[in-house]
């Protein structure tokens, strides 16, 4: 079947009936303009091509695309900690030309979250898998492509030594903000991130269990779990982007780190993409920082206590970087 | 349905067939141009056989 999947790419990573399946649609040159890879998805399905002749193959399918047709080898991968400023990241290098932007694509969770079905599966297997989806997504459709950004799932960061393991030497960034303001942006509703019913990816925890925690001390945890694993991970080797930098430091410092050559249209596209509110991009950015910060001084607890340790030691080092 | 799944095969097999169904992007006239299509290669596939297989497979594509 890969011989004729040229111009489609994996949709949907899941387990049927004991096999790890891939759903396939057909995109042509479509290119990935909405904010996050599943609206595009969306789009897609809504293509009654793609629901009447929907494609199911086995994941393996991938290790013969890809040596058939490599795709593009990432410039770079955006790791964050939520409501941290990272969609925009991603939308400013999508506003690149001859980029492709991937974010936050629900087959790559659904690759570091398999073994949680079947143990049986080792990092060898993900790491296999990851380095197939990232290949058939980075496929060039308009043909002119050559630079490649993931933005990953903010739980993606305990996997950050698979991600190294399966991309040796693709460059890294970590965008986040005071994590009191991120934690005063997820009270404003619930997110995928901050579900006690996805507490296993987020902090080995069963939904019970999550559910009996204090909202904001589960949220909270999950914040401190995701600091703690970038921090684990020598983050001096990666670039920790904090969000009052941006959104200069995307062409100040990430472009550099990313291998990328930008010129005065590039910034000028990067700037233009930074008006515009990065998750409704129908409308002007307005800052709710201030906002975020008032309700960020009513929050107190001993939970907060990991939190904050988490929060200076990213400061401390991207600072000590950066000096 | 045994005519779906041959017309099927012919849409994989043929780029130009292919390109012209994606590029239909309302659902009625989608199912008219499959039927057409499928008649014109001496297959009987019926308005129920692609409605079908559109409903299975966009409930199918969204479900997960």
């Amino acid at each position: 079947m890969s011989a004729e999947l040229a111009g489609w790419i994996p949709v949907r990573a899941y387990w049927d009936g004991g096999r790890f399946m891939l759903d396939w649609c057909r995109v042509g040159d479509v290119r990935f303009s909405e904010p996050f890879f599943e609206q595009t998805v969306r789009r897609m399905v809504r293509r009654p091509f793609n629901a009447a002749f929907r494609v199911q193959t086995p994941i393996a399918v991938l290790d013969e695309m890809a040596s058939r047709r490599p795709g593009l080898r990432p410039n770079g991968l955006i790791f964050h900690l939520s409501r941290s400023g990272s969609t925009l990241v991603s939308r400013m290098f999508a506003a690149l030309p001859r980029t492709l932007a991937i974010s936050e694509a629900p087959p790559i969770d659904a690759v570091l979250q398999a073994a949680r079905t079947d143990p049986r599966v080792s990092d060898d297997d993900r790491i296999g898998w990851l380095r197939g989806l990232v290949s058939a997504l980075g496929q060039p459709r308009a043909g002119d492509e050559e630079r490649y950004v993931i933005k990953l799932d903010a739980w993606h960061t305990r996997d950050l030594e698979l991600f190294e393991r399966a991309f040796p030497g693709v460059p890294w960034a970590f965008v986040y903000r005071d994590p009191l303001e991120v934690l005063a942006s997820h009270r404003g509703g619930m997110s995928y991130l901050m579900s006690t019913a996805n507490a296993g990816p987020a902090l080995d925890l069963d939904a019970a269990a999550a559910y009996r925690l204090e909202p904001d001390d589960y949220r909270a945890r999950v914040l401190t779990r995701i600091c703690s694993a970038v921090l684990a991970q020598r983050p001096e080797r990666a670039r920790l982007v904090a969000y009052p930098e941006l959104p200069a430091a995307v062409w100040e410092q990430l472009a550099a780190l990313f291998g990328m050559q930008l010129d005065e249209r590039d910034v000028a596209a990067m700037e233009h993409a930074a008006h515009f509110d990065a998750k409704r991009p129908d409308r002007i950015f307005a800052s709710d920082a201030d906002e975020k910060r008032r309700v960020a001084t009513t929050l107190e607890g001993a939970w907060l206590a990991p939190l904050r340790c988490a929060y200076a030691e990213l400061e401390r080092v991207r600072t000590s970087v950066a000096g | 349905m045994a005519d779906f799944t041959r017309f099927r095969t012919l849409v994989f097999a043929d780029p130009e067939l292919q390109e012209q169904l994606w590029n239909e992007l309302d659902r009625d006239a989608f199912v008219v141009l499959a039927v057409g299509l499928a008649a014109a290669r001496g297959l009987q596939v019926t308005r129920t056989d692609v409605e079908r297989a559109l409903e299975t497979g966009r409930l199918a594509l969204l479900a997960r």
